[in-house]
């Protein structure tokens, strides 16, 4: 007994201390909980007496104590997030204990969510699921959730698609999956689904971006998962790929990211305050073509003339007058965390609030959260969670344009001599653009404001509970309302709507959304021996979506008034999504003396999106791990690596139809006072499935050196079946397009992540993580010809899916002649980047603690459509540069031009670049400084600077290579058509805790 | 007292596992069928005639900017400088159309979706009896015809599609099986409305109604005045004057008698795609300059369809001062086909049977309502004359690039800028109408 005592001890790193010996008679055991390496207290440590529900957590001295009542001996278990768990026995009256906690550095004992109500230890997982904590999450400051899991492990690439204020984000994990579906990872928030709609503002109907040569909206919206208070996260999971996911089943194909929010403790109540103050700036200029009096001829004829003399040739920077503000942006969060034994709570509030660069646009999110834990006895004990956000972004009017209203069209088409600066408040008209950008951006509105709440509650259900086995049933259901309102408005007194027939437009959209659903989950678990086990568990769940969108557009103005029951003339656009999705799964896992561990599981999902409802489309999975570092064979390679686990896991999920793919619709279109129906241009597919994604994935976690170096290695591949594909119809059918099942699609990739720890002593620990991810995907079998998808045009520059080929190949113009003597189109260049790392280095000295991350993208490509506007306008920098082609010397920008319509590759550029993604700087105030004046009342205090994207390096001419005009689309991204300029942002940041 | 407590919360646990239990139970219940109707759209069979007939005349108008602007700027009779988009300065000039590009696909595309809710229509019909059926069938027809003339009008000898199935292995038509096929339509259609009594079942808009082609009888002079352009598109003069005769021709009525495209700022209406504010300091579409060049002094037709402005607009080198204005608000109709268009087909009907007289009377109508004097024909200079005409009097109405193809005259027309630019004589067929490689 006392070997196997002493083993349990060594194993799990726990040094034992006994400083006194203890009063007879007390039935209390007191102590405190301290780092082993450092010796630093660690405050919140949880303590619980093995076997019972009684526990206790360590105060912000680290000290606890805990009574163990009128049994003579009984063992504790010690834990905190990264470390080690401790086990041991204890005697009442025992007092004074310290007890250190290892770091656990592998993280080999974090509890990870694997299964709709079941996690495993990391140790024993199967999957690569990462998992970011909340210091993590966090070192910097961040507008919205998304930007902060930038480089924080291999597999995930985050992009924005404008630099607006109020987000526009791209998650991806492990490469393309699709190239018609939904492209975003399921967010899961303390058990619901929550929406993360993208909602159209509605600002294409003034940019008419629409208008031309392209049908879909594009206005660059923001993506709802914005709403999330990234300060109330305890934790971020990460299930990358179909083989961690499938028990998401039909919707996981993107993978699930499961984020839990901050929970109460039952130690005393705890105030924890954060205020940070900053701004936020240009990160990188274009740049603009510098005239001369003959230049501005050449380009502008006599009125190019006329107004470089008027203007004395001056050189007027007009990306300052734009982009040259210092946002300010101030957030404060406070948070309340205690509790008792029975019920615990945390509450928190946020307050943020952020200018942009561009005058009159800017962010600001009000949150407030609680969440209450109670148990009502060992048997039942529940969760509720209320969540209730509140924000607004006005996000100016960026991106394409087919009306030379958004500003960097506009200042694209403004020569640096001309000057549109307002006198005595009087805007000169524009002699170069149909539009005044200086004046558009005082004056005009595009605003969104949401109002949203999100509760979950779970309830958990111990039916019963022995040594052999446990019986155990969970009820989660989640609610996630919103409503956004968008408003646009543009008024008539501008250029560009003085000269429309109906001058001044107001937009006013209203969205409604209500996800809700249910899981029930039943969990079986059965010792048979002392070191094996198997676990069962089964579950339904029903999933509701509902969304009405309405957009009214009012024309012709009256002259001050937004209402849009004031106008001339008013457009209605409605648009509602109901989607049903109803579930079960099944699951049975196999702890093998945590030695080697299995699962088989299997998700059955229903659909209202597929073209047979009833029909339940199945998607199994399995995964097995073995730690061969606890075998006898292992003894000699021990002192090199002390842990070594193999692991390879199978899943599939799905991707739902898009969204009434299955009818053949038929469009309102009215004239001469009439009602009229025209059929849609899209026919319907009456037996429409999901696509279907195959993932299987091979890997080893090490830890060599003592634990001072660990690498974790991956290889997967995904083969994805079914792609929905939209196969052009030919038009003479009175149809463009239907969507089918009609493609194959493989994707491989490795991510590797070597972690080091070179310097870990009391008084400076060194932590490093490189992490490298490369992923490749290639279509298989193509059941449509060829085509082309994003972008504007052939010559333009558009992605191409064809067979053999990367989905994120990008041609042109260019084509190149086959041996056959046929023609294809010639590859331009590939979205998808040859490789991304991310370098990410912490060090603590004594109090100070220095985290920066950098993360290196190498290869991509953007399609460059800022450099064509620019280049049309005549301002690209580069514009008088010369270029030499057939013994014939051009300017740049008349030789881009000049070949436009035969070669593209000119507007294709390399996505490369380095960012420092994060860095900050913070301090412990050591407590003997501020004691003087406050007491214990303070127990932390901690004064820091931060900064988010301080640095780019990249070749990139335009504002950043990160850019989508198209929005989260899998394929048509990087189609750069000047965005809002990404800033960077730089924070003093103070917090305490009480 | 903690004994109890702990009875208490255990009683509180069963019941609450118990209803939550029972609520889970309700919501499986309850949670309604996964099979959803489309909630934003009606689908086929929902359709009315009526809904049908006016969406069909509705889609007639889809895409007609474009389709105007593409065929003005081919012919040299307009620019559209459209700083957002290269390819109508480009493209459309230099010679070499993009057959996935938007400019030829759009208003294809339009073209065969209003065909197939004549389609629709004409399924549709099959439940109705006698003179019913019969209108709908009249009506249906004729707009088939006609948007198969007008993407024949852009493809011309590239053919079009007359399957409507969309069978790639079906092939393109010939110009001429299309032309014939469009004929046969065009009879049927009249042979139809011959028998549809004197109204149609349904209410078509004042875009026919104001001239009074809204009954089958006056739909069959529509009929008539298309079957004539037919006609004379394919040099068969006598059946033009046949069919003439029968259309709304008439040198005592206004020119501007005929069918018209209605726009409107109404729920889930268009405006007028070309009107632009004629005084604002940049617009889009402008004349070419030869349209001033070749004016002949106090023209009404010239000062009516443009306005020459203080300061010439100079875009991708190419320069114009002159403004069209042939929309004079977003609510302009735009005309299908109208009386002024009849006088000069049966004036080329006649000159192409040797007519002149009769082709000069007819001529001088029109020259007169544009404040000129007379004119004589001769064999020399008749055809010269009518492409003049037709030139000032159709201007920004999509002929004039045709017209100077029927006779072979597109090397006439002016070229700008002699490095880049090209004539076209076709469009090619559409990227998805053909299979890859074919």
């Amino acid at each position: 007994m006392m070997f196997t005592l002493n083993r349990t001890i060594r194993a799990l790193g726990l040094v034992l201390l006994f400083a006194t010996t203890a009063a007879a008679q007390s039935t209390l055991v007191t102590g405190k909980v301290v780092v082993k390496a450092t010796g630093e207290i660690l405050p919140g440590a949880n303590i619980t007496i093995k076997g019972t529900d009684k526990g206790t957590a360590t105060d912000i001295n680290g000290m606890f104590r805990i009574n163990l009542g009128s049994v003579p001996e009984a063992t504790i278990v010690v834990k905190f997030i990264g470390y080690k768990p401790a086990e041991l026995t204890v005697k009442p009256g025992m007092s004074d204990l310290v007890i250190s906690l290892e770091e656990d550095v592998l993280r080999l004992s974090e509890i990870v969510v694997t299964g709709l109500a079941t996690s495993v230890a990391r140790r024993n997982l199967a999957n690569a699921v990462e998992t970011v904590s909340a210091d993590e999450l966090l070192p910097a400051s961040t507008q919205t959730l998304e930007r902060a899991l930038s480089g924080k492990f291999a597999g995930i690439t985050v992009s924005q698609n404008t630099g607006a204020p109020g987000g526009g984000i791209s998650v991806n994990l492990r490469g393309t999956s699709t190239i018609e579906g939904a492209t975003q990872p399921l967010y899961v928030v303390d058990g619901v689904i929550v929406n993360n709609a993208a909602i159209q503002s509605g600002i294409d109907l003034v940019t008419k971006a629409t208008g031309a040569g392209s049908s879909r909206p594009q206005g660059q919206p923001s993506n709802r998962i914005a709403d999330i208070n990234p300060n109330d996260i305890e934790s971020v999971e990460v299930l990358k790929g179909s083989s961690a996911a499938a028990i998401y089943g039909s919707k996981a194909t993107n993978g699930v990211i499961i984020i839990t929010t901050k929970r109460g403790a039952s130690s005393g109540t705890r105030i924890d305050v954060n205020q940070q103050i900053g701004f936020n700036s240009l990160l990188k200029k274009m740049g603009t073509r510098k005239f001369t009096r003959e230049t501005a001829e050449l380009q502008y004829g006599d009125l190019g003339v006329r107004e470089f003399d008027r203007n004395g040739g001056q050189f007027i920077d007009y990306e300052d007058v734009m982009y040259g503000e210092k946002g300010l942006l101030s957030e404060t969060s406070i948070s309340f965390r205690g509790g008792t034994d029975r019920t615990r709570f945390f509450i928190s509030g946020l307050a943020r609030d952020e200018s942009g660069i561009i005058k009159r646009t800017g962010y600001s999110k009000y949150s407030g959260r609680i969440n209450v834990d109670h148990k009502f006895s060992d048997k039942l004990d529940a969760q509720v969670n209320i969540n209730y956000v509140r924000s607004t972004a006005d996000r100016g009017i960026t991106g394409n344009d087919n009306s030379n209203t958004t500003f960097g069209f506009s200042l694209g088409f403004t020569p640096s001599f001309f000057d549109i600066r307002p006198r005595n408040g009087v805007y000169p008209d524009h002699l170069f653009n149909p539009s005044n950008p200086i004046h558009t951006r005082d004056v005009l509105e595009n605003r969104e404001f949401v109002n949203r709440t999100i509760t979950s509650g779970r309830l958990n259900w111990h039916i019963m509970n022995s040594e052999k086995q446990s019986l155990e049933f969970v009820l989660q259901t989640g609610l996630d309302f919103f409503n956004m309102e968008n408003r646009v408005f543009s008024p008539p007194e501008l250029q560009s709507e003085r000269n429309a027939d109906q001058p001044g437009a107001s937009l006013l959209g209203e969205t409604g959304s209500t996800n809700s659903n249910l899981y029930l989950n039943l969990t079986h678990s059965l010792n048979i021996k002392t070191d094996v086990s198997l676990r069962s568990s089964a579950g339904l769940q029903y999933e509701n979506q509902d969304l009405n969108y309405l957009l009214t557009e009012a024309r012709g103005l009256i002259v001050t008034q937004k209402n849009v029951d004031q106008a001339a003339s008013i457009n209605a656009y409605q648009n509602r999504h109901i989607q049903r999705e109803r579930g079960f799964y099944i699951q049975e896992e196999l702890d093998l003396q945590q030695k080697i561990y299995l699962t088989v599981g299997m998700r059955g999902d229903a659909s209202s999106a597929n073209g047979d409802v009833n029909k339940y489309y199945l998607f199994p999975k399995a995964s097995a791990s073995v730690r061969l570092s606890e075998y006898g064979f292992w003894n000699s390679l021990a002192s090199l690596s002390n842990e070594f686990k193999l692991r390879v896991a199978y899943g599939e999920t799905g991707n739902l139809p898009i969204v009434n793919a299955k009818f053949t619709s038929l469009t309102p279109l009215n004239t001469g006072g009439l009602a009229g129906l025209l059929p849609s241009t899209r026919r319907g597919s009456a037996d429409i499935r999901p696509e279907r994604t195959k993932e299987l994935e091979v890997g080893f976690d090490a830890a060599f050196l003592d634990e001072k170096a660990s690498l974790n290695f991956t290889w997967f591949r995904q083969d994805v079946s079914d792609l929905l594909l939209f196969a052009d119809l030919p038009a003479s059918s009175g149809f463009t397009e239907e969507v089918i099942n009609g493609g194959e699609m493989e994707t491989s990739g490795i991510e590797l992540s070597l972690g080091l720890i070179p310097i870990r002593s009391h008084k400076l620990t060194w932590n490093s993580r490189v992490n490298f991810y490369k992923t490749r995907s290639t279509i298989t079998k193509l059941l449509v010809d060829p085509f082309n998808k994003g972008g504007f045009a052939t010559f333009l520059g558009t992605y191409r899916i064809q067979e053999g080929w990367s989905p994120t190949s990008i041609v042109g113009s260019e084509m190149v002649e086959l041996p056959d003597g046929s023609k294809e189109h010639k590859i331009l260049g590939d979205a998808t980047p040859d490789f991304t790392m991310s370098f990410n280095n912490s060090f603590k000295f004594k109090n100070a603690e220095l985290v920066f991350l950098w993360e290196w993208q190498n290869g991509g490509a953007v399609i460059n459509l800022g450099k064509l506007i620019t280049d049309l306008g005549g301002t690209t920098a580069d514009y008088d540069e010369t270029i030499t082609v057939d013994g014939q010397t051009m300017r740049m920008g008349d030789y881009r031009l000049s070949v436009l319509g035969t070669q593209t590759a000119p507007y294709i550029e390399d996505a490369s670049y380095w960012k420092l993604r994060e860095l900050s700087l913070n301090i412990n105030v050591p407590k003997t400084l501020y004691a003087r004046f406050m007491g214990d009342a303070v127990s932390y205090l901690k004064v820091g600077i931060a900064g988010r994207n301080l640095l780019m390096f990249t070749d990139y001419s335009g504002y950043d290579p990160e850019v989508s005009q198209f929005g989260n689309v899998a394929i048509g991204r990087q189609v750069d058509t000047i965005p809002y300029p990404s800033s960077r942002s730089f924070y003093f940041n103070i917090s305490f805790g009480m | 007292m903690k004994h109890i407590k702990s009875t208490l919360s255990q009683k509180a646990a069963r019941r609450l596992a118990k209803a939550g239990i029972a609520l889970a139970l309700l919501l499986t219940v309850g949670c309604g069928t996964l099979d959803i109707a489309n909630p934003n759209a009606p689908i086929v069979e929902d359709a009315t005639i009526q809904s049908l007939v006016t969406g069909t005349e509705a889609g007639m108008r889809l895409e007609m900017g474009i389709y105007l602007r593409v065929v003005g700027i081919l012919g040299r009779e307009v620019y559209y400088f459209e700083p957002a988009d290269p390819r109508y300065t480009g493209e459309l000039l230099f010679g070499t159309v993009d057959p996935g590009g938007f400019l030829l696909n759009r208003p294809w595309s339009a073209r065969y979706r209003t065909i197939a809710n004549c389609n629709f229509l004409l399924e549709k019909a099959q439940a109705l009896s006698g003179e019913e059926k019969a209108g709908v069938e009249g009506f249906a027809k004729t707009v088939i015809a006609y948007q198969l003339l007008l993407n024949l009008n852009y493809l011309d000898e590239n053919g079009i599609k007359l399957d409507f199935t969309g069978d790639l292995d079906a092939g393109f038509a010939s110009k001429a099986d299309a032309f014939a096929t469009i004929e046969t339509l065009l009879d049927e259609a009249h042979a139809s409305l011959g028998s549809a009594g004197a109204a149609f079942p349904f209410k078509l808009t004042d875009g026919f109604a104001d001239g009074g082609f809204d009954t089958p009888a006056g739909f069959a002079k529509f009929n008539r005045a298309i079957r004539a352009r037919v006609a004379v598109y394919q040099g068969k003069y006598n059946d033009a004057l046949t069919a003439l005769g029968a259309s709304f021709v008439d040198p005592g009525a206004s020119l501007d008698l005929g069918v018209y495209h209605l726009y409107g700022t109404g729920l889930g209406d268009q405006t007028n795609p070309i009107f632009e504010n004629p005084d604002a300091p940049f617009v889009k579409l402008m004349a070419h300059p030869t349209f001033a060049a070749d004016a002949e002094a106090g023209d009404a037709r010239f000062s009516n369809k443009v306005r020459v402005r203080a300061e010439a607009t100079t875009f991708d080198n190419l320069t114009s001062n002159l403004g069209v204005t042939l929309a004079t608000s977003s609510t302009s109709p735009l005309p299908v086909i109208r009386n002024e268009e009849l006088l000069l087909l049966r004036a080329e009907a006649n000159i192409g049977l040797g007519n002149y007289a009769a082709a000069e009377a007819d001529i001088n109508v029109v020259r007169a309502a544009a404040g000129l004097g007379n004119v004589t024909l001769t064999a020399d200079n008749a055809l010269t004359q009518l492409l003049h005409e037709k030139r000032y009097s159709l201007f920004g109405e999509g002929h004039r690039w045709i017209d100077m193809r029927r006779y072979g005259k597109l090397g006439e027309l002016p070229i700008d800028r002699p490095a880049t630019d090209n004539i076209i004589d076709k469009l090619p067929r559409p990227e998805t109408e053909i299979k890859e490689g074919g």
